[in-house]
């Protein structure tokens, strides 16, 4: 079977063959100087496993497998708080921010790109198993779009909003029987700031807030005081967040701003979180979802009331209790209220790696040392990795974290 | 430095001249060598003595059996659950170490400790091999977690313990050599130890990160604890007689 | 009626010419190698014995008391046995005619199916259930008579009450004695030792069992006797010259089968689809496997209806990549697996023998080999220890204290 996958590889990858990328010629050298490592192989042509076309907006199937460079103002600009720690440290060791190109991404992308942005927003749902790619598809998407100059609103893991130990849950100042979470509030305003540095300057509000008696805020105050408001007075931070939510769909249209809604693991706005560290009121009763205003707020930026924007979102098992996560499919992790506020939807599935995205992986840590061990660097043992990882993207990164 | 260097001189005559007493017996023109006989089992082994350990090892499964090797005709031990072919999942050193480590049979969270461990060292030592600049420096750095675990652990392996003799109603310390399944039982019982001593807040694996790198550069709370013991071997060297 | 059992050489060796010369006097119908005395030609009451005609002397030869009771002893043991005989002939017959079978050529097997079938019994342990035997197979053997008519021992080393057994070791001592005394002349000649002679190859057999050295020495010996037995033997048999003494050392080992003859590959069937397929069963602990192998396949594994997945942890994947692994089969064939009762670390060690039976079936018989060698086709027998009473667990105490 496996010299018919191989050649497939190499039919979609002839043409980078002969691009020889200077990375490439540096990893032999590193290999070699290793006492206790093997003899570094001789480059084959199934070891390709990167692509010289670093800009996401290029990007077509023939790319999926393969790995692109990110450079790093991204990963510290729209890509801030949004990587896994464990793959920002491994992009920091390896001091170069690789990323696979998913087929899932590629698709994704060119159904953005192809909407019609006057018909109310189209939501997108990426589904997969745990440790399948859902939030790396997320950042190649914002990525891409990013460079089109899109305003992106993205909540890097919305399970951080329905837990935690000791955190602070003031009632809501706006709405009797509802919940803000200052610091959370606060921490988004900062990272929506980050994200779009540069963006924000036409946005001005449409309407007066009246935060206290003395505090204010009139028509035309541009976003970014609003913003500076509700990091400095954190009490009204989920206010804010709000306001400036409620400002992007009303002015998105006439501004003409686009608008992309990123939503990591959006079963948390709709499912109750039962677990020790879920979220309680004074009165030690758990909260809903729904009573948070941070999740309020931003359920109805993934309602179709508004134009020129797009919601992509994840579902993530880790976000429903313990013994809901018999399934990954979002009609059973969403349950029936999440999936009627979000019908219809495009549902995308992450599938795991296939055999040449998983061997893409092996190679690609081997060309950064990351596979010390010398039997792993043989075909042998890449088969035995593949087959222990059961192709899972995470899992292969853990096994691969040992050898 | 010196001083412990002079130790150990003196420390390995102790040990020529142990040795001589245990082989003094055996002076023939040829050694008998007795075979395994069957009371020299474990007495609460659930295989029956005829059991002989299986190969685990690629290489040697590959080779043909000489004529008179029992293997052929006895039957063989079914390896262990964390035993593997493959030497990408199996070191002996480490699952001894793990095992040691292990608390009431929580294997799955020693292993994950393993593999932070190794992560670890190759996260510190890949991120310094990138840095050096010149081709020397970066040979001088060594990558491989399993060599930098084992060097570790062979520089904490003492070459003499005491055992505690009692003659005459008193009790002495003397000095004898370490056998090589003793050293390395005590280099990761030290290097275990002294993880353990240490700040509890933090993760076991950064704590045995740092004591191993410290151990691959003869540093460490473990490495001194060996020369301690080396210290007291010295001290009582005029016992040496009464093993 | 004479017993069938051989003299053992060793028997009487220094009186040997007393031993014959009384032989012909007193038994002469029976020739030597007989173990019983007969009574029939003991004529019992009488004082003396007269000569044969080749005896030149007619003195005749007094009995000493111990002699006549030992005489008489034997005639009422062959008595006993001559009836003993009798009826087990007139039960046969019985038997025979209750089957409705020729009593003539009614066999020793014919007698036990019969039992078994007329009086079928419950009973544990097989010597509890009724049998019908040859009275020579159920009594024990006795020896011969071990002195002389005036009472002296035939035997030098009578008085260590177990003359055959010393007789063995004094032997083997001597043997090693001789094969010493030969090196000494090779290594002062300084001759190769291992060019004189081949190691001894001592795998292909092992040493008799306890039973079977009492059996040869017909004498009442112990455990540690035998212990004694077989390190002196061993001592033998590791000298670099044993080869000289082989025939010796061989008449004390029984041969051994060649482990790999005994191997059985499951047969390789075909399903309605037209797949082969072969399948084994395998346990481990407490729990049960029933595996499916299908060649030619692509790698998949589904176990309990559910990919690889079924094992979250790393280590059981790898357990079961053992015997795929050494049988090269990775990803050529696809594994489907029932697993049932116990954890898992139980489930995954009965697939894995369960697996490696079935994937006998493919392989040549080199692989097969190397399969056994590596322990896969070893059922694990270790289980869990059993609480005892009057203490916590298995070996732990209950916490002592003095008052």
């Amino acid at each position: 079977m496996e010299p018919v996958v191989l050649r497939n590889i190499v039919s979609r990858t002839l043409s980078f063959k002969f691009k020889k990328s200077p990375l490439q010629g540096f990893s032999k050298c590193k290999a070699r100087c290793l006492s206790t490592s093997a003899q570094p192989q001789p480059e084959k042509i199934n070891n390709v496993c990167r692509t010289h076309e670093n800009d996401p907006r290029n990007h077509t199937l023939d790319h999926v497998g393969l790995y692109y460079t990110i450079p790093v103002e991204e990963i510290n600009g729209v890509l801030k708080n949004c990587v896994h720690p464990w793959h920002l440290r491994l992009m920091n060791t390896f001091n170069e921010y690789g990323m696979m190109v998913r087929k899932p991404a590629v698709e994704l992308n060119g159904y953005i790109q192809n909407v019609n942005l006057n018909h109310p927003i189209p939501r997108f749902v990426l589904y997969g198993r745990t440790g399948a790619g859902k939030a790396s598809i997320l950042l190649h998407t914002m990525q891409r779009f990013h460079r089109d100059g899109w305003l992106i609103l993205s909540v890097p893991w919305a399970g951080r909003w329905v837990r935690g130990w000791y955190k602070e849950v003031s009632e809501s100042t706006y709405k009797a029987g509802r919940y803000d979470l200052p610091t959370d509030g606060a921490e988004w305003l900062a990272h929506f700031k980050h994200q779009n540095e540069g963006k924000l300057a036409n946005l001005k509000t449409t309407s007066e807030y009246i935060w206290t008696k003395r505090e204010n805020a009139a028509v035309g105050t541009p976003i970014e005081e609003i913003i500076n408001f509700g990091q400095t007075r954190i009490k009204f931070s989920s206010d804010c967040v709000g306001v400036i939510l409620k400002e992007i769909r009303n002015q998105a249209q006439t501004l003409g701003l686009k608008v992309l809604v990123v939503v990591n693991a959006v079963n948390a706005f709709y499912t109750q979180w039962n677990q020790l560290n879920a979220l309680k009121n004074s009165g030690k009763k758990k909260l809903h979802p729904s009573e948070i205003s941070l999740i309020h707020n931003f359920k109805k930026m993934l309602t179709p009331t508004w134009t020129n924007g797009v919601a992509v979102c994840t579902v993530e098992e880790a976000c429903n209790n313990l013994n809901e996560r018999e399934n990954y499919t979002p009609l059973y992790l969403l349950k029936q209220e999440g999936f009627e506020a979000l019908d219809p939807f495009v549902p995308i599935l992450v599938p795991e790696y296939t055999e040449k995205e998983a061997l893409s992986t092996i190679n690609y840590y081997i060309e950064h040392n990351w596979i010390q061990n010398a039997h792993g660097r043989t075909e042998e043992g890449k088969k035995e990795i593949i087959f222990v990882s059961n192709n899972n993207p995470f899992k292969l990164y853990q096994v691969c974290t040992s050898l | 430095m010196a001083t412990s260097l002079s130790s150990v001189q003196k420390a390995s005559k102790i040990i020529l001249f142990a040795r001589q007493l245990f082989y003094l017996k055996s002076c023939s023109h040829t050694a008998f060598k007795l075979q395994p006989c069957f009371f020299q089992v474990s007495p609460m082994s659930q295989y029956s003595p005829i059991f002989l350990d299986p190969i685990i090892d690629k290489d040697e499964l590959k080779k043909e059996l000489p004529e008179n090797d029992l293997r052929r005709h006895r039957p063989l031990k079914a390896p262990n659950t964390d035993c593997s072919i493959s030497p990408l999942f199996y070191d002996p050193t480490v699952q001894k170490f793990t095992n040691i480590m292990m608390k009431s049979g929580n294997k799955e969270r020693v292993r994950l400790i393993m593999r932070k461990l190794f992560e670890n060292l190759k996260h510190m030592q890949i991120a310094r091999w990138n840095q050096a600049t010149t081709l020397e420096e970066k040979s001088a750095i060594e990558c491989d977690p399993l060599v930098l675990f084992k060097t570790a652990i062979d520089n904490c392996k003492p070459l003499l313990l005491t055992q505690r003799i009692v003659k005459g109603g008193i009790a002495y310390r003397v000095p004898v050599c370490a056998r090589p399944k003793e050293q390395t039982f005590r280099a990761m019982k030290w290097i275990l130890e002294s993880c353990r001593d240490k700040e509890r807040r933090i993760p076991m694996e950064d704590k045995l990160t740092l004591e191993l790198m410290d151990a691959y550069n003869h540093q460490g709370k473990a490495m001194r604890k060996k020369q301690e013991v080396h210290k007291i071997c010295e001290s009582n060297r005029a016992y040496a007689h009464l093993r | 009626m004479a017993l069938s059992s051989p003299l053992p050489t060793f028997f009487c060796r220094p009186n040997r010419q007393l031993y014959s010369r009384l032989c012909l006097t007193i038994f002469p119908a029976l020739n030597r190698k007989v173990t019983t005395i007969s009574s029939d030609l003991v004529n019992g009451g009488n004082q003396s014995v007269t000569k044969s005609d080749n005896q030149p002397s007619a003195k005749a030869i007094t009995i000493s008391r111990s002699m006549k009771a030992y005489m008489e002893k034997v005639k009422k043991h062959d008595e006993l046995m001559k009836t003993e005989v009798a009826d087990y002939e007139i039960g046969k017959r019985h038997l025979a005619n209750i089957m409705g079978a020729d009593p003539d050529t009614f066999t020793q097997e014919d007698v036990d199916r019969a039992i078994e079938y007329l009086l079928p019994n419950g009973l544990f342990d097989k010597k509890a259930r009724p049998m019908l035997k040859n009275p020579y197979e159920i009594y024990p053997k006795r020896k011969a008579a071990e002195f002389t008519f005036e009472g002296r021992p035939f035997h030098w080393l009578y008085f260590t009450t177990s003359p055959n057994y010393y007789n063995i070791l004094y032997d083997i001592t001597w043997k090693l004695e001789g094969l010493k005394t030969l090196e000494d002349q090779l290594y002062n000649a300084k001759k190769d030792i291992s060019s004189e002679s081949k190691p001894l190859n001592i795998a292909s057999s092992e040493w008799i069992t306890f039973d079977q050295l009492k059996n040869k020495v017909l004498e009442k010996i112990q455990e540690k006797d035998y212990q004694h037995f077989i390190v002196m033997m061993e001592r033998l048999a590791s000298h670099p010259l044993a080869s000289k003494e082989e025939e010796f050392i061989m008449q004390y080992r029984n041969k051994l089968h060649l482990a790999s003859a005994a191997l059985i590959a499951p047969p390789v069937e075909t399903d309605a689809d037209g797949r082969s397929f072969s399948w084994a069963e395998g346990r481990r602990k407490d729990s049960w496997a029933q595996v499916k192998v299908y060649k030619p396949g692509t790698g998949q594994v589904t176990i309990n209806e559910k990919d690889l997945s079924y094992f979250s942890n790393l280590l059981y994947r790898e357990t079961l990549l053992f015997p795929l692994s050494v049988t090269g089969l990775l990803g050529q064939v696809d594994i489907v697996a029932d697993a049932k009762y116990g954890g898992p670390t139980g489930q995954a060690g009965a697939i894995r023998f369960a697996l490696s039976q079935a994937l006998c079936a493919f392989v040549s018989d080199d692989i097969k080999e190397q399969l056994r060698l590596s322990g896969m086709l070893t059922r694990d027998p270790r289980k869990r220890e059993r609480k005892k009473p009057g203490q916590e667990g298995a070996r732990k105490k209950f916490t002592w204290k003095k008052r």
